[in-house]
């Protein structure tokens, strides 16, 4: 049975007198241990989708379909916050604007482990220093009585990530963890998270716009356009042999290291959401493989992808 | 012909040195990127470039004069943007919301070329035109556009007065992948279209790749590499820049931990 089950999720946020959808027909199961990328542009979705898990939605928001954790349908009121504290945690692209500026780390990191698991105050203090260890950061005690402020970026997302591991949650929703950061503190901090959630067996739900990163790290890729998944696959292959028009062009249209193109081969028009989609294809005014008939109807996810022509646009060799 | 030359650059605030000893030119249509991490002080450099601040110690030439430190006449500041201009990386913040598209462009336009309103109608339109936006977005506000469209207004300001040089100051970053393309192709347009130099700032060494002939690498306010930007990426020779080019997600790439933070 897989630990989080998502089927047929849907969500709307009530704007101007009616409804706007922003995720539609979501279907993704992670498994324990598991590492899923969720990747999309802005409005497609993926945030939303990872938020409605721990009911952090906006408020007002209509959400259909089903979500299982670990077999039982997430709770409300006191069993949520209960589900949040213990076995679904949450690492948010930004730390600075989700750790008290006011309280030490050292409050930050030992509160959660006093009052939601128990731990006595004075062994608190000592397993903090353990976790920061961890993370890679050194003088633990020293740091412990410093605030936010005194810490970077990257610092501050690694007492984060040290926080997350000390309630040894099943699952971590990790929204956009580096994209704030430097090129070569992401590379530690993926790292980071990558090693202790392995180490620990916990599965991790990566939210980013950044689909090598996400090939990095997961073990599998959903990718997401207009409040849907349009591809599901194993990262490698998924990179290797794209399927989905959307998936081929993403990649395509990243700049490269090692070659430079005249002009980078685009994708036209912009992202757009799920309420601005019309009834057919959503990518279909921006695919250079639409026909007529990809706007009239919405192609179904079937597990893998979702466009009417996938099977026929790779026995061309176009991926 | 060197449009920009930059000597013994050097910036301090207070204790903390920003900027030291920076030295780089630029050839007409040429596009140098300025790479470097937060903190590098690649953003001072750029912004001492179009006199946002002052430097402590060194000199900018730009198209063959030296423009020292101190006041300036606003006939000499206007001459000065006409050679100068920059992009900056958030469109949200660097445009007037409450001025429309086609005001953004004619007001650039008319402090700097003596037109008729209706040749300024005419080339407002031309320049919207000319970075992918039409008619209908010059009567539009700053919100109603997307990000992408936002970073093209101010792109199509700064072009706007024909400068010698565009500065941009990770001008691409906080646009999505799919928009990301589509403004580096039209920064590659604009440069074939005439004779503009760029001064590309930026930390994504992908994205440096695409858009520049050379490069300097900046860590901790001073220059540790320059070159070709293919030379500098293929056959990179200080321990800072292979560093970063190894943090670079690819196919096959693995993050690593380096030691750890005392």
């Amino acid at each position: 049975m897989s630990l989080l089950s998502i089927e047929k999720l849907a969500l709307a946020v009530p704007a101007g007198g009616e409804w706007k959808t922003l995720v539609e027909e979501v279907d993704l199961t992670i498994g324990r241990g598991e590492a899923v990328g969720l990747v999309g542009e802005s409005g497609s979705g993926k945030s939303m989708t990872a938020r409605a898990v721990i009911g952090l939605t906006p408020p007002g928001a209509r959400i259909t379909g089903k979500i299982l954790f670990d077999g039982v349908p997430v709770p409300s009121g006191r069993a949520l916050r209960e589900l949040r504290a213990r076995r679904v945690a949450m690492i948010f692209q930004d730390p600075r604007a989700h750790i008290n500026p006011v309280r030490s780390v050292g409050d930050f990191l030992t509160e959660a482990m006093v009052t939601n698991l128990g731990v006595p105050a004075r062994e608190a203090g000592a397993r903090a220093v353990r976790l920061l260890e961890e993370v890679g950061i050194g003088d633990g005690a020293r740091r412990l009585r410093q605030y936010p402020h005194e810490l970077s970026g990257g610092l501050l997302q690694r007492v984060m990530i040290a926080s997350v591991l000390a309630a040894e949650p099943d699952l971590i929703l990790a929204d956009e963890p580096t994209t704030a950061l430097d090129v070569t503190t992401q590379s530690e901090v993926m790292a980071i998270l990558d090693e202790l959630r392995r180490e620990r067996g916990m599965a991790m739900l990566l939210i980013t716009h950044d689909l090598e990163l996400a090939a990095a790290t997961c073990d599998r890729l959903a990718v997401m356009y207009a409040g849907r998944i349009v591809e599901a696959r194993p990262a490698d292959a998924l990179t290797a042999t794209p399927l989905h028009p959307y998936t081929i062009g993403l990649l395509r249209s990243r700049p490269s290291l090692e070659r430079v193109a005249r002009r980078l081969p685009v994708i036209p028009g912009r992202p757009v959401a799920a309420f601005e989609a019309d009834r057919g294809c959503a990518f279909a005014p921006r695919c250079e493989h639409a026909l007529s008939s990809c706007g009239a109807e919405r192609p179904a996810f079937d597990g893998t992808v979702a466009c009417s022509r996938a099977a026929e646009l790779t026995l061309q060799g176009e991926s | 012909m060197t449009v920009i030359s930059a000597e013994g650059l050097r910036k301090v605030y207070g204790e903390a040195v920003a900027v030291q000893e920076v030295s780089f030119t630029v050839e007409e249509g040429q596009s140098l990127a300025i790479v470097g991490e937060s903190g590098s002080g690649k953003t001072t450099v750029a912004r001492m470039l179009l006199g946002l601040e002052t430097p402590t110690s060194g000199t900018i030439t730009v198209c063959g004069r030296p423009r020292p430190p101190g006041r300036v006449s606003s006939k000499e500041r206007r001459r000065r943007a006409r050679e100068i201009q920059i992009v900056f990386q958030d469109p949200y913040s660097s445009l007037d919301k409450l001025q429309r598209i086609g005001d953004v462009i004619a007001t650039s336009l008319s402090l700097h070329f003596p037109l008729t309103p209706a040749e300024l109608r005419r080339r407002t339109l031309e320049l919207l035109e000319s970075v992918g936006l039409a008619e209908r977005h010059a009567a539009m506000l700053p919100r109603q556009l997307s990000g992408g469209q936002r970073q093209r207004v101010a792109i199509a300001r700064a072009i706007a007065v024909e400068p010698r040089v565009l500065v941009l100051d990770e001008a691409v970053a906080a646009l999505d992948v799919s928009i990301q393309a589509q403004i580096l192709n039209l920064l590659a347009d604009i440069r074939e279209r005439g004779e503009i130099s760029y001064v590309f700032i930026s930390h994504d060494l992908a994205v440096v790749n695409q858009i520049s002939d050379t490069a300097i690498v900046m860590h901790k306010g001073a220059v540790v590499e320059r070159g070709p930007t293919a030379d500098l990426l293929r056959d990179p020779r200080e321990d800072y820049t292979r560093a970063l080019l190894a943090a670079v997600p690819r196919p096959g790439w693995k993050p690593t931990r380096r030691n750890r933070t005392p």
